[in-house]
């Protein structure tokens, strides 16, 4: 747990020793990262509030939302490190330490740790755009370190990979939304709604509420 | 000391925004989606006030309001000048506009709280403990305002003026056309509330009296919007600045597209501040023709209404 608290506050932090750390082995870091993307997807859960009370959501159904919403949430953060990896041992002609970009992807999701402040009326949307660069930033530093570039080659990296996942998910949107939504099928037995725009923002995933019934 | 005090008051402030949605989200999750449904029905008893009227002003209060049956004495006497003024409107003054269900807030669980508030701002106009009133109400309109909780809270004060409209002679059906009047935060909970108001074959449009609001979707249903404010009013940049849809940078938001399509008219009536005895209802302080202040926003009204709505009885116009 203090490891955790450790990656956590470092990675909030852009914390350089970090990310040396981590270039140096990957190991020993990757259990905090991952508490550290638990952390955050729990806080986004509570930045999604409102879903969960529209949509009656409770019990046992919450437990499985924020179970495969963690997994998501974290998927989500290493396939964009590890587009952005396979984006740049193509342009540096070199290979690069995949373990290390996937546990700065995962560490990246430490500023969503105060996701739960997104549900704060109409602020809360700006607070969540803020949250997504700083944990941009978390990336563009820890790429930086992790495959010893400067700064502007790691922007341009991370922003080539950016854009490589935007394209890929518009043209996976269907299958990629077919998948999800069959998962959730499996894993409940309960129908869910799942667009690409949820997809990459990392948004919880909610299973549809059966319709209320009204009237005598 | 003193950080650490001011520590725990921001906190809780910070606390009592963060859970303000809550109020509305479960009135939706328990009751809210199965009333709304029946809501916008004909109501199935008489009207308790029947009126010949065939133009309906909705007012909503400030954020400084604690229930539709609080309004303070100075909107009290300015709403019955509005009414000696236009008797061709009936005027609706019975919502609570930052509640889901016109519950006000000495109607609740906490009406300890509130009614202690209320009675130390009476005693101590100075006192700021008070302004939780205004933070409660002000934590409302952001809920209002926000698109993920907005609507829920819209639909529920929605369907309470509909509640309302139709106990003040409202024929459903008829076409009447409905005039809300927010002041300061009301204005933002009328264009929500207007959203679905139009939606249901309302002609609807917004008088803001310095008002609060932002790039609501309801401006995209109002006939019309007058943003009628004081020169002295400092309180109603929060729009412009806390909206960014009200930014010169979103041309294309609800906002910009009221302005490009002649929807908005926004007039500086006077000398007036947002709050307090020289603001909009105040009757002490007077422009140069002689009329105070509540006068004045009150003309500007008619004027309005008489302009929109066909002509007020003649005289009605005419300035002391």
């Amino acid at each position: 747990m203090v490891d955790v608290w450790d990656a956590l506050t470092a990675a909030l932090r852009l914390d350089p020793a970090l990310f040396a750390r981590i270039r140096e082995d990957p190991w020993p870091m990757l259990w905090p990262a991952i508490g550290v993307a638990v952390i955050a997807s729990i806080s986004t859960m509570l930045g999604h509030v409102a879903v969960f009370l529209l949509n009656h959501i409770g019990g046992w159904r919450l437990a499985t939302s924020l179970a495969l919403s963690t997994i998501w949430l974290a998927s989500l953060h290493i396939i964009q490190v590890a587009v952005t990896w396979a984006v740049a041992s193509l342009v540096l002609q070199r290979p690069q330490p995949l373990l290390a970009l996937i546990v700065v992807g995962l560490l990246s999701t430490a500023p969503l740790s105060f996701s739960f402040v997104t549900a704060m009326p109409h602020f809360g949307l700006m607070i969540g755009r803020l949250l997504q660069v700083w944990s941009y930033l978390v990336i563009v530093v820890g790429v930086s370190a992790t495959f010893r570039l400067g700064i502007v080659w790691s922007i341009g990296l991370t922003v080539v990979g950016w854009v490589v996942m935007q394209t890929l998910s518009r043209l996976l949107q269907r299958p990629l939304g077919w998948v999800s939504s069959r998962v959730w099928t499996l894993a409940t037995g309960r129908p869910t709604m799942v667009t690409s725009r949820d997809i990459l923002a990392g948004t919880p995933i909610i299973p549809i509420s059966h319709p209320v019934k009204v009237g005598p | 000391m003193i950080a650490y005090v001011l520590g725990i008051i921001v906190l809780a402030i910070g606390l009592l925004v963060l859970l303000s949605p809550l109020e509305s989200l479960r009135w939706w999750a328990d009751k809210g989606e199965k009333e709304v449904r029946a809501t916008f029905t004909v109501l199935p008893t008489p009207p308790e006030h029947p009126t010949d009227s065939h133009h309906f002003v909705v007012y909503l209060s400030g954020v400084g309001v604690i229930g539709g049956d609080q309004l303070s004495e100075r909107e009290l006497a300015w709403l019955a000048s509005l009414t000696e003024k236009a008797p061709q409107v009936c005027v609706v003054a019975d919502v609570f506009p930052y509640s889901v269900d016109n519950r006000g807030l000495l109607q609740r669980a906490t009406v300890w709280l509130w009614s202690r508030l209320d009675k130390a701002r009476r005693q101590w106009k100075g006192n700021p403990i008070p302004f939780l009133i205004n933070v409660r109400n002000v934590a409302q309109v952001l809920v209002a305002a926000d698109p993920r909780y907005g609507p829920t809270h819209s639909i529920g004060l929605a369907q309470e003026i509909w509640h309302s409209l139709q106990r003040h002679g409202y024929v459903p059906g008829s076409g009447d056309p409905v005039t809300i009047i927010g002041f300061s935060g009301g204005a933002q909970m009328g264009l929500g509330a207007g959203w679905f108001l139009a939606g249901i074959g309302i002609p609807v449009d917004l008088i803001s009296v310095g008002g609060i609001f932002g790039d609501d979707p309801g401006l995209d249903r109002m006939a019309h919007v007058w943003d009628l404010y004081g020169s002295r009013d400092r309180m109603r940049y929060l729009g412009p600045l806390a909206f960014p849809g009200r930014w010169p940078t979103a041309p294309l938001s609800t906002w910009g597209r009221a302005k490009r399509e002649g929807r908005l008219t926004r007039q500086v009536i006077g000398p007036m501040n947002h709050d307090g005895a020289k603001a909009y209802f105040g009757r002490r302080s007077r422009v140069p023709d002689g009329r105070n202040y509540a006068e004045v926003t009150r003309d500007a009204v008619v004027d309005i209404l008489a302009k929109d709505h066909g002509p007020v009885e003649a005289g009605r116009l005419e300035r002391r």
